[in-house]
């Protein structure tokens, strides 16, 4: 047998086994991550142990988000201040504003990482970012959030998350 | 009789005698009766061991150590050569195999892993009051930028509700 014709042989699988690998990861990328505008949503949270203030329109969160958030926090009631959907393209920002108060500038910045700017009374309070890929799956939620200045024990919470998050929950009921 | 003349009768029949010491120890028996018996005796005993011992066959050579035996004679006639021909040729095999094989398949477990949120994932989750064996750092997850000094926040993941929380204090 000639031993250099199978090594080469063995090496020529090998390569082809490594191209395999490369297609199957490119395969199973998500395609939203490889579109060219960005779909996303906003919601601004107040989470609080009391109930809501009497004359004031608040509106619970969706079943799916309260869920996800009495099992991560210690608030028992979320209420929404804003919930804002758009779409964007993936390399222009978004500026936002969410609350007389609170206004965000998303942008994606290398590598599909999401920057959130968060701005309070105009002011840049904090620069976040995020890899975009886990936000765009289906359920995951990227939450900046803080205590409220104005409300002792109780915060805040900026949820970007997919748009059909709350679709999708009354789909699998 | 003479001891010494005993053990130069067997050696002589041993067949260790130079042939001087035989010639030698044959012209001493002519004048010993003793010996001379002794020497008879000797070998008619050989004769009769000779007569009964077991007779030696030849073991039966095994096909492939038969080929092998030729081979091996044939690379013996040419050299070397023949065999350090071969070495070279079989372990750059053994050395593709025995790394490429476990490399690829570390790969491909790494590759669905990263893909399916194995590795920077985690499984615990943080509940009401703050539960700290449940709650893990996602790491190198989030970066954040501060316009404030002093100003303290972590970064944590539940796993289990798919939520990425960044949490900034006042402080």
């Amino acid at each position: 047998m000639n031993w250099n014709r199978l090594s080469i042989c063995i090496t020529r699988r090998s390569l082809s086994l490594w191209m395999m690998v490369l297609v199957v990861h490119w395969l199973t990328t998500p395609f939203a991550v490889q579109a060219a505008d960005l779909a996303l949503s906003t919601r601004l949270v107040w989470g609080t142990n009391r109930e809501a203030p009497k004359g004031e329109d608040l509106k619970p969160v969706s079943p799916k988000l309260k869920s996800k958030f009495v099992n991560i926090f210690k608030w028992m009631n979320y209420y929404e201040i804003s919930n804002k959907q758009f779409t964007f393209p993936k390399h222009a920002g978004k500026k936002t504003r969410l609350s007389p108060k609170c206004e965000i500038i998303m942008e994606i910045i290398e590598d599909d990482t999401l920057q959130v700017k968060v701005f309070g009374e105009d002011q840049l309070q904090r620069t976040v970012k995020h890899p975009l890929k886990p936000i765009l799956k289906d359920g995951e939620l990227f939450v900046v959030a803080g205590d409220d200045k104005d409300s002792f024990g109780d915060a805040w919470f900026l949820v970007i998350a997919h748009p059909n998050i709350d679709e999708e929950t009354e789909e699998k009921k | 009789m003479n001891e010494a003349l005993a053990i130069r009768i067997q050696a002589y029949l041993d067949g260790e005698l130079s042939r001087e010491a035989s010639e030698q120890l044959l012209a001493d028996l002519d004048s010993n009766v003793e010996g001379r018996e002794l020497l008879a005796a000797l070998q008619a005993e050989n004769a009769l061991l000779s007569s009964v011992s077991e007779k030696e066959y030849p073991l039966p050579v095994v096909h492939g150590y038969f080929w092998k035996g030729i081979a091996e004679g044939i690379a013996r006639e040419t050299g070397s050569q023949g065999l350090s021909h071969h070495r070279p040729a079989v372990e750059p095999w053994k050395r593709w195999l025995s790394w490429l094989l476990p490399a690829a398949g570390a790969a491909c477990v790494a590759l669905v892993g990263i893909q399916q949120g194995w590795i920077n994932g985690a499984s615990g989750k943080m509940s009401g009051d703050g539960d700290r064996s449940k709650l893990r750092r996602a790491p190198s997850f989030h970066e954040v930028d501060s316009r404030q000094q002093n100003a303290g926040f972590i970064s944590f993941r539940s796993e289990s509700e798919g939520v990425s929380v960044v949490w900034i204090s006042n402080d």
